[in-house]
């Protein structure tokens, strides 16, 4: 039987993804780059497997690996001839194989392979707990602090430029701290959750709340609370942690919207 | 005086030069049109104007303290973000959030939304605005902060030719009222030669200055020519 504080200490980790995740996910569905955040995760959890196949510290190569998606995707690379996505499907199928070598390859990250995906938030050691605590912290002072910028550069890129506010600069913050949250996601809830929390709480939110405001608080609030219900789930019914919280979010978007259709009818 | 000087400046991308041997001035209070054909460089001249782009060669020299409210084209906004009318002009003063206290702030909004007749829709998402109070509500952002050049991209861009018209008489209204330099950016010469007091026209890289009234009906047809 697992201690209470020890379940406590990962559910918090779990909470803190999902918030962190859902706030993104709101700049990434208003912006319309939910694939290109999809294979951003994906190219990271490349770096992730990557790691484990040469034996070096996945989180580092993870790291180098979110580097090279970060100015992917910042520098805004494209061709006249081909359209942005295509780029996009290339990064993401492109990173997709090689973590499947990766992992097919060595007997560490085959190990691994159900984790990488789904997560095993039970295994998660005392210093990721840590990591999660400072990347979390660091993210709501980053946003806190800069909250003006991103918003600015996000809804109209050409004149927060002219207010002095350099695009490429402040993508390149927001990539950034994407990546952080991704990083700290893969081992403990899996890529299918950083997946599934930039998209269904802002998608579902906007549908419910017209006010962006309302958006992001009720984004990172059901967040929080379908982490707690889908970690519950997965406890109880010995469920993969990542997939059975995204789902939990999923039908708690669904009963809201129906029960927001029913009474503003 | 002027306060904008461009001398013997080239702009372009890397080594590719859009236009080339650019001098001109702008002056205090100036109504400016920049005409051209679609690809001439219009926006390339401005991006160099509002200090986005940096010239290959020559200089674009500024007065001290120079100000600009920019207003985009609609196109480039991302309207999907949920915003209110009040929120997007607020996005103005963000430079400014700093100093302004939060009273002092919405007061200038408030007054600049009341100015252009779309403070009944302060509320209302950006996104469901019709186009018109759409096109008002950037204009308001642009002149919130009270800046001394008004820079507007395409501004009458996919309007129908009423529409154009009661756009540029509203550019014109601000101009007279706020006593700000104007510099307007347009592919169709006519529909800025009765407001603007001069004329950039763009052609074969090569960009010169009219005085609006000394454009004769020949210069224009062959504008015409190269714009069809």
């Amino acid at each position: 039987m697992l201690s209470l504080s020890f379940l406590l200490e990962r559910l918090i980790i779990g909470i803190f993804s999902s918030v962190m995740l859902s706030y993104l996910g709101v700049y990434i569905v208003f912006r319309r780059i939910v694939f290109v955040c999809i294979a951003l995760a994906q190219i990271i959890t490349c770096g992730y497997v990557f790691g484990l196949f040469v034996n070096i510290n996945p989180y580092f190569t993870s790291f180098i690996f979110s580097l090279i998606g970060i100015l992917l995707f910042t520098l805004n690379i494209h061709s006249d001839k081909l359209p942005k996505e295509s780029i996009t499907a290339l990064s993401y199928i492109t990173s997709l194989c090689l973590s499947m070598i990766f992992i097919a390859k060595s007997a560490q990250a085959e190990s691994y392979l159900l984790n990488v995906f789904s997560g095993d938030i039970l295994t998660v050691e005392q210093n990721e707990v840590i990591l999660s605590i400072v990347v979390f912290v660091l993210f709501f002072i980053v946003q806190g602090l800069f909250h003006k910028q991103f918003v600015f550069t996000s809804f109209d890129p050409e004149t927060a430029e002219v207010h002095g506010y350099n695009k490429f600069f402040w993508d390149l913050i927001f990539y950034s701290l994407l990546s952080l949250a991704f990083i700290t996601t893969i081992k403990t809830t899996g890529i299918i959750f950083s997946f599934g929390f930039v998209a269904i709480p802002a998608a579902f939110a906007t549908l419910v709340f017209g006010r962006i405001k309302r958006i992001f608080i009720y984004s990172c609030i059901c967040s929080s609370f379908s982490t707690i219900g889908g970690f519950v789930i997965s406890y109880i019914l010995d469920l993969p942690t990542g997939p059975t919280i995204v789902l939990t979010s999923f039908c708690l978007w669904t009963i809201i919207l129906c029960v927001n259709k029913v009474f503003t009818r | 005086m002027g306060i904008i000087e461009l001398s013997s400046v080239y702009i372009g991308y890397k080594k590719n030069i859009i236009l080339e041997n650019v001098n001109f001035t702008i002056s205090n209070n100036d109504f400016i049109a920049i005409v051209g054909p679609n690809g001439s460089g219009k926006t390339t001249l401005l991006r160099a104007i509002l200090k986005k782009l940096k010239p290959i060669k020559g200089e674009v020299s500024y007065l001290e303290k120079l100000t600009f409210g920019y207003v985009p084209q609609i196109s480039t906004v991302e309207e999907f973000f949920p915003f209110t009318t009040y929120e997007v002009v607020l996005m103005g003063l963000f430079n400014k959030l700093n100093f302004l206290g939060k009273e002092e702030a919405k007061q200038k909004v408030l007054g600049v939304l009341d100015y252009f007749n779309i403070a009944d829709v302060k509320d209302k998402i950006f996104r469901e605005l019709s186009d018109g109070n759409k096109r008002k509500a950037l204009l308001a952002r642009a002149l919130v902060s009270e800046p001394k050049v008004l820079v507007l991209d395409e501004p009458t861009a996919n309007l129908d030719i009423s529409s154009e018209k009661a756009t540029m008489d509203l550019i014109k209204k601000v101009y007279d009222d706020k006593k700000v330099t104007v510099i307007v950016v347009s592919h169709q010469i006519k529909t800025v030669i009765n407001h603007a007091k001069k004329v950039l026209i763009i052609k074969d890289k090569k960009v010169k200055l009219y005085n609006s009234k000394e454009l004769n009906e020949q210069q224009i047809q062959n504008f015409f020519q190269v714009n069809a």
